[in-house]
């Protein structure tokens, strides 16, 4: 069953030297219970595409598209109405290693008040249900009373983990959730994060730029490029078999033994400035296998499998 | 808290107070000419009160017996006695006059944050508007202009042409009141007017303190994921991102109690209040020393409390302080 | 956590409300007995007698305490407490009959002895309000239970008048205190019109009418004196009706035409014997030569300084050092030359005066002396707006005369005690904008002029002048118990000082007071008192009931 699906998405930042083309036409659906993973190089969008779903995009605004949330269109709500969707039926999990709690409040004080916000429970109650979150993510209860300061970064995380479940979401976007963790407890994160979400049946957008976390934790994957799509697809049918050039690149980067990352050694320069893209495929300035084709048309995005896609004119001329 | 902090805060508190005692005890002692006439400020004396000055503080011994002696009245609250006020206790007009200049500056001050906070959220939210550069325009306009001047204009329109308010004092003179009540709505009446004109005055400092660490709050990743949690935008301005934007403005308030001390020396003149400020602008005219010296040890004692107060409000404002 | 944010609330809401309610109207006091009356500045020195320093001071203790007798602006002197007085020239001894009416406001009479006890403290302390007699009594007796006798060490016609300095106090309350220059009487008792109720310092001071007045109560019930620091709010408060009296109208004069247009209000401008003048410093060349002070007296603004500097209240000075207002000393005929003279008429006088000294202007405009000296000097006053107004009209005028003035502005004390007068002042100064308040009787002018023995601290002296011919007539007036040949010194003694030019007189200033005329009555039938002025005008104007 389809929980959400994204049509044609562009937001655009309104800067003083014109429109940053931040997300510039995704469309995706995801399943109820299905962890879908988003990766690509910082600036390439990614935030702005989970924050989109959210309506929390500042100095810019969605020019254009659908969000359909169980059918609900996100995007037609007033404020007061949107209000309840968050949280409730979506929730944010973004670095709170990095400063994604309040740092006056208590961890259980922010818990609560995102319950108390969205429904009647007793005070009492909702500290009860703070606690048994906290459980959930294998956190002692007590640490309640602990302000963010006082936890560890992984322990942060878990009780923002804690926090985004606690009025059982539909979708819950983590936006780089693991990012400034060491490697050793990044696992332990994600494991957890993983095992919830499979418990729990939540659908989950796990926003990364590194493709191994994703690899670990998601059922499907979305690899961007500039504000695009460029391919979508099962992990183990993406990761075997890259059909998009960048996707190829973002895979042979894959972290050493060591958890060294090696630069994207197939792709010469850096990404675009999204003021004023490439023409054609985005991708042409860096690609090594860019023909005339990808200068001029922006190539489409076909299905080479029921669970595989690609946008990529060597593909596309079954290349 | 620890100790080793509390030791801090005292020994720094302790050495702030020292310094004004050898600031106040090298003065009169470091002006060309006879001591006594610097104490005196040349006012024709008798021999006796001559004799009287020179034996009080010990002109006639050497330098460390003065200081000794002058350390130890000071520590006693002994400041002498007022030249103006001769024979009364400088100590005994000065405590007379402090609770009503707290009176004022401490409501002033309260509503110099609380405007302050609201104009500086609402500035801060929608920054760069017009709104804002409106708010921080109408703000140094106000802050530049001279508090004796809008003191006097306070005056004149509330006090003298609308009638709300007495022209002056602290309450009516001669008054006899039926309750307490009374008597504090007739204290309340009569300083509302240099309360407002403090409060206006100098409501901007804290506006601008206010906005410019709300628009960097408003940056932070926790206020997204307040947003994110769905609460109302009020709460998320106010109990999230103001509540952290409001240390440095709360700090400042700590700071500030001897500048507004300060400005309530106009205010208190134009609006013939008996407090520290009117007393420090009589005494400065009648060139009462004893009374400034002690106004002065009184100022160092208020930055020191005043500063600790900051520190503990510290301790419930920002959980990450530990002392 | 919910109970602590009810707390803040609630104490939100109390503070909010206590303003809100502060803004409703003022509650209109019911028929008032009682009587407001703005001054300037409190008794620093509390309710003491023998402190009484400034007149600030000055003006609340004698609601409560009197003097022996009270001299007014024309020089009378009315018998107060003592109801007469007599001298022995034989024994050099003064006598004063104390009124057998006069009692304190607990019942008790005042005595012979009260008043020997009050000037044996005030001398034996050296208070502030003795040094007047200390001086001249060697002792002081009780003749009977309502006469006492001062002893002089020398023969003195102003004693009368000097005694009237000093407040009498009763023995029964102060013979325990100890040193009375010390004490801050906190329940004053006197024999005045009015019983202390409460002070509050720097703030107001009440006082109940003395039922037991030995001259007959006030109509006033209750008088309350309120401090102002800032004279415009006390202006404005007696418009709006929060006080009904405002004893001195000094430093508010450009108000005065508004307050005047106020149908509720009547002021009350009068002349008293106080003289605006240039003084000179003696010891600068070439300021000795008279005919330069005369050039000075014909170039000065006068008539401008009395419309502008005075804001009109204020007359053309007599020459003489005293005003007309003190009818018996005065002597009317040292009027000044250049009265009826237009202001370039005078200039041109001045200039010719000048040139025939032969001290040419230099290309700068400024005169040379025959001896090389440049007319460049420095005036200074005090930072007060009326006297810079003038100094700054005097500079403008004598630069048309070839004379440059600087305008040097200082804190009075800096002024006074630092540079013009006092043993150890630099005397670093040319011409000095001054304002003189004296009271009618001539002796203290004889105590400036003439000093004995001599000082170099005050007035005259000070100054650098001495002129034996006059300080003789000076000395010998003092000693002179004719009173008609003293004032006949003293007239003399005005034209010679008219003659001289020893100052450049430059106007007389209205002093004045003013009140509501809801609330008194103006008879008009009171004199207007010296020492006592609130006082009497207070005491002597009739309510409007
Ligand atoms: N508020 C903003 N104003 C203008 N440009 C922005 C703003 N936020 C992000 N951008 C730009 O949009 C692009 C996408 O940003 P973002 O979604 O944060 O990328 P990612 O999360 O993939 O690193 C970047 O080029 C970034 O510079
Ligand atoms: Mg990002």
């Amino acid at each position: 069953m389809t929980l959400l699906s994204v049509e044609n998405l562009k937001t655009y930042y309104s800067t003083s030297s014109g429109f940053v083309k931040a997300v510039d036409g995704v469309s995706f659906n995801l399943e109820k219970g299905e962890s879908l993973g988003l990766a690509g190089e910082s600036g390439c969008g990614k935030s702005t595409l989970g924050f989109s779903l959210m309506r929390l995009i500042k100095g810019g605004e969605v020019v254009g598209g659908d969000i359909k949330l169980n059918g609900m269109p996100l995007l037609e709500m007033s404020d007061r109405e949107f209000n309840r969707i968050r949280w409730e039926k979506i929730s944010l999990i973004s670095q709170a290693a990095m400063g994604a709690l309040n740092p006056v409040y208590r961890i259980g004080t922010q818990i609560v008040e995102a319950i108390k916000v969205h429904t009647k429970t007793k005070k009492s109650e909702a500290w009860e249900r703070a606690e048994d979150l906290l459980r959930q993510v294998e956190i002692d209860p007590s640490r309640a009373f602990n302000y963010p300061h006082e936890l560890s970064g992984g322990m942060r995380q878990r009780a923002m983990i804690a926090m985004a479940l606690a009025l059982d979401p539909d979708l819950i976007i983590a936006d780089e959730p693991t990012t400034a963790l060491d490697v050793v407890t990044q696992v332990q994160v994600l494991k957890l994060l993983r095992a919830l979400q499979r418990k729990l049946d939540v659908s989950i957008i796990l926003i990364s730029h590194d493709l191994s976390i994703l690899g670990q934790a998601c059922d499907r994957v979305i690899i961007m490029y500039a504000g695009k799509i460029a391919e979508i697809g099962n992990v183990e049918v993406l990761f075997k078999n890259p059909l998009h050039p960048y996707t190829q690149a973002l895979l042979d980067s894959f972290p050493d033994i060591k958890g060294d990352k090696k630069p994207l050694t197939g792709l010469p320069g850096s990404p675009p400035d999204l003021l004023d893209p490439p023409s054609g495929c985005r991708l042409h300035p860096r690609c090594p296998e860019a023909r005339n084709i990808c200068q001029e048309t922006e190539p489409q995005i076909i299905d080479v499998s029921s669970n595989h896609s690609v946008a990529c004119h060597m593909v596309d001329q079954g290349g | 808290m620890s100790s080793r902090w509390l030791f801090r805060r005292l020994t720094s508190g302790v050495m702030v107070l020292f310094a004004a005692m050898i600031i106040n005890f090298a003065i009169p002692r470091a002006m060309p000419g006879d001591p006594v006439d610097s104490f005196t400020s040349g006012v024709k004396l008798t021999a006796e009160a001559r004799q009287a000055i020179v034996e009080r503080f010990g002109l006639d011994k050497p330098l460390w017996v003065q200081f000794a002696r002058y350390f130890v009245n000071t520590l006693k609250g002994d400041f002498g006695v007022s030249f103006y006020y001769f024979p009364k206790p400088v100590l005994n007009i000065m405590m007379q006059a402090l609770p009503w200049t707290l009176l004022i500056v401490v409501s002033a001050m309260i509503f110099q944050v609380i405007i302050g906070y609201f104009l500086g959220v609402a500035a801060a939210w929608r920054v760069g508007t017009r709104f804002d550069s409106i708010i921080q325009t109408v703000s140094i306009t106000v802050f530049s202009s001279p508090i004796f001047w809008v003191a006097m204009v306070f005056l004149y329109v509330f006090g003298f042409q609308l009638e709300w308010f007495p022209l002056g004092g602290n309450y009516t003179a001669g008054e006899s009141y039926p309750n307490t009540f009374a008597f504090l709505l007739d204290v309340m009446k009569h300083a509302a007017l240099p309360i407002a004109t403090l409060a206006f005055s100098r409501f901007a400092v804290y506006q601008v303190l206010m906005r410019n660490t709300m628009v960097g709050v408003l940056r932070e990743q926790y206020i997204v994921t307040a947003e994110a949690k769905g609460m109302g935008q009020f709460r998320v301005k106010h109990r999230h991102a103001a509540r952290n934007a409001m240390l440095p403005m709360i700090t400042f308030a700590g700071v500030s109690l001897t500048i507004q001390i300060g400005g309530s020396v106009f205010i208190e003149t134009v609006f013939s209040y008996p407090g520290i400020g009117k007393l420090i602008f009589d005494s400065v005219i009648s060139r009462d020393y004893p009374m400034l010296q002690g106004c002065f040890f009184l100022f160092s004692l208020l930055v020191i409390i005043g500063t600790i107060v900051v520190d503990f409000l510290y301790l419930f404002l920002d959980p990450r302080i530990k002392y | 956590m919910r109970k602590k944010r009810a707390l803040v609330a609630l104490g939100a809401i109390i503070f909010i409300l206590t303003f809100v309610m502060a803004f409703s109207p003022l509650s209109v006091a019911e028929a008032k007995t009682k009587y407001v009356v703005a001054w300037y500045a409190d008794p620093g020195a509390g309710m003491n007698p023998f402190l009484a320093r400034a007149h600030s001071d000055y003006i609340f203790i004698p609601w409560m305490y009197e003097p022996m007798n009270i001299e007014t602006w024309d020089g009378k002197l009315i018998p107060w407490l003592a109801k007469s007085w007599e001298y022995k020239a034989a024994t050099m001894e003064w006598i004063f009959h104390i009124d057998e009416r006069a009692r304190w406001s607990d019942g008790k009479p005042v005595t012979a002895e009260d008043v020997k006890f009050t000037f044996d403290v005030a001398h034996k302390y050296d208070a502030v309000v003795g040094n007047p007699t200390k001086k001249y009594v060697d002792a002081i007796t009780v003749v009977d239970e309502r006469s006492v006798a001062f002893k002089l060490n020398e023969t003195l016609a102003a004693f009368p008048s000097t005694v009237g300095q000093v407040l009498i106090v009763p023995k029964h309350r102060w013979s325990n205190v100890g040193d009375v220059t010390k004490y801050t009487n906190p329940e004053p008792l006197g024999s005045g019109p009015f019983k202390f109720k409460e002070f509050k310092q720097r703030t107001y001071l009440a006082l109940e009418k003395n039922e037991l007045y030995w001259q007959g109560p006030s109509d006033i019930d209750e008088l309350v004196v309120r401090v102002f620091s800032n004279m415009q709010a006390e202006i404005q408060a007696l418009q709006k009706g929060e006080v009904d009296f405002i004893p001195d109208l000094a430093g508010v004069e450009n108000l005065l035409r508004r307050l005047s247009a106020d149908k509720n209000v009547n002021v009350q401008m009068e002349m008293t014997n106080n003289t605006f003048y240039v003084a000179l410093n003696y010891r600068r060349e070439p300021l000795k030569n008279k005919q330069l002070r005369q050039a000075l007296d014909y170039a000065a603004p006068k008539e401008r300084i009395v419309t502008i500097a005075l804001a009109g209240y204020g007359d053309l000075p007599l020459m003489g050092y005293f005003a007309p207002v003190v009818k018996k000393w005065v002597n009317p005929t040292v009027t000044w030359e250049g009265r009826k003279m237009e202001e370039e008429v005078r200039i041109n006088k001045a200039n010719e005066i000048l040139d025939n000294l032969g001290w040419k202007k230099g290309s700068d405009g400024i005169r040379v002396t025959s001896d090389g000296t440049k007319l460049e000097y420095r005036i200074k006053c005090m930072s007060d707006p009326a006297f810079i107004r003038t100094a700054e009209m005097v500079k403008d005028n004598w630069a048309k005369i070839g004379v440059k003035l600087t305008v040097q502005v200082h804190d009075r004390r800096t002024l006074y005690g630092g540079i013009v007068f006092g043993g150890k002042s630099t005397k670093d100064w040319d011409f000095l904008l001054h304002r003189s308040v004296l009271r009618p009787d001539p002796d203290h002018i004889a105590r400036e002029y003439a000093p004995e023995p001599p000082q170099s601290w005050y007035n005259a002296t000070a100054f650098g002048w001495e002129n034996d011919e006059m300080q003789t007539i000076l000395k010998k007036s003092r000693r002179e118990m004719d009173e008609t040949k003293r004032i006949m010194m003293i007239k003399k003694f005005q034209e010679m000082f008219a003659d001289e030019l020893v100052v450049i007189p430059l106007a007389h200033k209205h002093m004045g007071y003013a009140y509501r005329t809801d609330r008194f009555v103006n008879t008009n039938e009171f004199d207007v008192y010296t020492s006592l002025i609130p006082l009497v005008n207070v005491v002597g104007m009739k309510l409007k009931k």
